[in-house]
């Protein structure tokens, strides 16, 4: 069984996600369409947790669908308190999938929203009125729940070879099958010319595929008083709705679409459908040859440790092709050299091809947000509205996988202390609603990711006046700081321009902390404000993280990489022209002075020989910078970053490290850290040069 | 089936040579001895740590197990071996200054470690094997490569940069 427990955490996930976003969906717009949707990834669900025997996320499944179910039937209206309550039950699946094996723990937790899920569908209560059969009770004696997706199959299960052959053409043309359920007064006569005027109607409006009871039991009135008729095609639901309403002795119209996929798992259920005539494929006119409802898939599954294995096998090929590119030239055979050209081409191809792979859509971060802002306005009572767009926009997946921390921040900090209530606004001339725009967009190599609230923005004379109590800067610095460079100062740790320090944000911690986990990704972040109109974070991160460009450098011995990401210019500086401010260097790059080092010396590992020149590299991180001696440079590469083992990683200032092409291992510097934690290391050594 | 009950009561290991001093590791924990290969400095690490290799494409960090003990050091020689290791699914490379072989020990022939052997820090050692003449000290791998351990170590020893 543990074999099957990743993949079913993987779907797991993905159910509860489409649940979740299926609710959101309803709160705003109660409509079929996405009740549907969620009804089926409900009991996709509870066919899984049952098959795999997790007993307590069947239960709450189930009381989730036979609620759904009495939403779908328009029993009960879908008030926020019910959300509240499917929104509960999501969580404590996901706490029960998170802790597979204690599942008896949650059991009293489970048990009282069971509860709290049949008290609801009490207070939807009411009579069971006939007109909630479906043909799948009917068949299986009324036994169990109706619900959508069994219904769904009980439809697959009545189709011949040859009408679902039919359905596909029709689905294919973008045509959408539903259900129409018509009940007749109780009574009423000439049932079969009612029936008839209703056929009638549905053939303006699509194909019918089937009736239950069949067409000749309505032509020969032998029904009761209701029969459902599967429709296909684009019909205007509303109007038609209303057309067969309008025939009379007609007291109940029910449209629904339905869904009829064979491939689905859950369509594998046994469903035994009880006196339904089986078709054998022989009888059937030529069509009906190829495996009905077969439909190839488009995608696969993988384990992300065989991709991730795939990706470094094909760097090392790369790295390998250099070394016998070398190994060609120096041969001087022109057949050698022609197909080493030809190989060389071809592993370019393989690696673009491999580095997709890894890619993800952040929709796979963004689609957790909605739920989380809409919590949140609840619980601070302010209104707001995530307006979500690039959601597809394509990442490393460690990026992907690691930037929701840093987004919840900002979203929580904008709802937080961005937002202003209604009053305010409206006082102001703003649109009563507050906005959140998340937005993802390429922009070149980069993925650039913008987090942007309409509320009261980021006073800098604030943020200027908290620095200076707290003595971050000095006065004089604080009246040379422009607007835009006293902003970025929310990035360092100790400041927070909350009025009060709730539970979510203003501990003055938070955008140090984002500040950090994005440099981790090698991304950035700068922060923009209008005072009284809003502020815009704007994050970017390297469309990989496997494969970076970077600038080899010489330093003794040793040859490291730095990021072209971090690297702002080169240049060769003159001993002369390195002076001393308050026994640190400096060089003066044109109208800004830089604190200046010798990469040696930074890595405690001797100095630089006395050069006529010296080659400086001028990195930044952030708003930092700093000039970087080095004994040579050596020119650019593309590396493949493999990460140092865990014996060895908290190394500050060395983001990885690579293989060159003659085999030998080069440290990839981390610039971020390295400034952040130069002085560490420089204030143990000697600084006379 | 009888090489497993064998087993049962035997250990194999790996010996190699630091200083005058023989050790040995559970093969188990052994992947592959290796020639003294290109070492990339790491700076800012722990100071036994020598740097890092290229394992076909794996970078591993590698222990200069002299440093390690607080020994002198040598001259890398032709002699000269590193030994990989793997535990928690990490490989680690140690530097030895010659590997001697590999040998089968009756499990009873393993003793617990004394107070104090040579200059070897107690709970790196896991125990002494005696072979006639010979005494093997069985390292605790773990203990080798603990990050704690390290820390540990240079506040017992002092003058450890």
């Amino acid at each position: 069984m543990e074999e099957y427990e990743d993949l079913f955490l993987a779907e797991t996930q993905e159910y509860l996600q489409n649940i979740t976003q299926c609710l959101l969906a309803l709160e705003k717009d109660l409509d079929d369409e996405h009740l549907e949707a969620m009804f089926r990834a409900a009991h996709s669900l509870k066919g899984m947790a049952g098959t795999m025997g997790y007993e307590l996320i069947t239960d709450l499944t189930h009381e989730m669908e036979t609620l759904l179910d009495k939403l779908r039937r328009g029993e009960i209206a879908l008030e926020t308190e019910c959300v509240n309550l499917f929104l509960e039950a999501v969580d404590l699946i996901q706490l029960l999938v998170d802790n597979l094996h204690r599942q008896d723990d949650f059991r009293p937790q489970v048990s009282a929203l069971s509860k709290k899920l049949l008290a609801w569908q009490r207070v939807a209560g009411g009579e069971k009125t006939p007109g909630t059969f479906s043909p799948q009770q009917e068949m299986e004696g009324a036994e169990k729940e109706p619900n959508g997706r069994e219904r769904d199959i009980a439809w697959q299960k009545m189709l011949s070879a040859f009408e679902k052959e039919t359905l596909k053409e029709a689905l294919l043309k973008g045509e959408e099958t539903y259900q129409v359920y018509i009940r007749l007064r109780q009574g009423s006569l000439l049932k079969s010319v009612r029936a008839y005027m209703v056929l009638k109607a549905l053939e303006k409006e699509g194909e019918i595929v089937k009736a239950w009871p069949s067409l000749q039991a309505l032509e020969e009135e032998s029904f009761d008083r209701e029969f459902f008729l599967l429709l296909v095609g684009m019909p205007r639901v509303g109007a038609l709705k209303e057309t067969l309403e309008g025939i009379v002795e007609i007291e109940k119209v029910e449209i629904s679409p339905v869904k009829l996929d064979e491939d689905s798992p859950a369509s594998v259920e046994s469903v035994d459908g009880a006196g339904l005539e089986k078709e054998s494929p022989g009888t059937l006119p030529g069509k009906g040859l190829s495996p009905p409802g077969h439909v190839v898939e488009k995608t696969v599954r993988v384990e992300t440790a065989k991709l991730d294995s795939l990706v470094n096998l094909v760097g090392e090929l790369v790295i390998n092709r250099t070394r016998v590119l070398e190994l060609g030239k120096m041969a001087r055979d022109t057949a050698l050299e022609n197909a080493l050209e030809q190989m060389e081409m071809i592993t370019t191809e393989l690696q673009n091809a491999v580095m997709t792979l890894r890619m993800v859509p952040v929709r796979q971060v963004f689609d957790r947000f909605p739920r989380m802002v809409r919590d949140l306005s609840l619980e601070k009572n302010k209104k707001v509205e995530l307006i979500i767009s690039g959601k597809e926009t394509e990442l490393d997946r460690t990026i992907v996988n690691q930037m929701g921390d840093p987004l919840v921040h900002l979203l929580r900090n904008a709802i937080d202390h961005g937002l202003e209530e209604e009053e305010e606004r409206i006082k102001k001339g703003k649109e009563p609603l507050n906005t959140i725009y998340l937005r993802a967009q390429h922009e070149g190599s980069h993925v650039v990711i913008t987090v942007e609230d309409d509320g009261r923005g980021i006073d800098p004379e604030a943020i200027k006046q908290k620095a200076l109590v707290k003595k971050m800067i000095s006065v004089r610095e604080a009246e040379e700081m422009g607007p835009a460079e006293v902003l970025q100062l929310i990035f360092q740790s100790g400041l927070s321009t909350s009025r009060e320090v709730t539970d979510i944000s203003g501990r003055g911690v938070g955008m140090s902390v984002v500040k950090t986990e994005i440099e981790a990704l090698n991304g950035t972040v700068e922060v923009e404000s209008r005072p009284g109109w809003g502020s815009r974070f704007i994050l970017r991160f390297p469309l990989t993280l496997a494969i970076i460009r970077t600038l080899m450098v010489q330093c003794g011995q040793e040859v490291y990489a730095i990021p072209v990401e971090a690297i702002q210019e080169n240049l060769f500086v003159e001993p002369k022209e390195i002076r001393t401010i308050r026994q640190e260097r400096v060089i003066s790059l044109r109208e800004e002075v830089l604190p200046f080092y010798f990469l040696q010396e930074l890595f405690g590992s001797g100095s630089s020989p006395v050069q006529e020149y010296y080659p400086v590299v001028v990195v930044r991180a952030g708003n930092k910078k700093a000039g970087l001696a080095v004994d040579a440079l050596l020119g650019q590469q593309e590396v493949v970053i493999k990460s140092l083992s865990r014996f060895v990683n908290e190394l500050r200032g060395i983001a990885g490290a690579t293989v060159l092409g003659d085999g030998r291992v080069t440290l990839i510097l981390d610039i971020a850290g390295l400034l952040e934690d130069r002085r560490l290391n420089l204030g143990k050594k000697s600084v006379d040069h | 089936m009888k090489q497993d009950q064998e087993a049962a009561a035997e250990v194999q290991l790996v010996t190699f040579r630091l200083e005058q001093e023989e050790f040995a590791l559970d093969i188990n924990q052994v992947r592959e001895v290796l020639r003294m290969a290109p070492v990339t400095l790491l700076p800012q690490s722990a100071h036994f740590i020598e740097g890092v290799i290229n394992l076909r494409g794996e970078i591993i960090p590698v222990i200069d197990l002299r440093k390690r003990f607080e020994l002198p050091p040598k001259e890398r020689d032709e002699q000269t071996r590193i030994i990989i290791v793997e535990i928690e699914e990490q490989k680690v490379g140690l530097i030895v200054d010659l590997v001697t072989e590999v040998l089968r020990l009756p499990s009873e022939a393993i003793k617990p470690p004394p107070e104090r052997v040579v200059n070897v820090q107690n709970d790196l050692i896991r125990g002494i094997g005696k072979i006639e003449k010979r005494l093997l000290i069985i390292l605790n791998l773990t203990k080798i490569l603990d990050a704690e351990e390290k820390i540990a170590l240079r506040e017992v020893i002092p003058g450890v940069e």
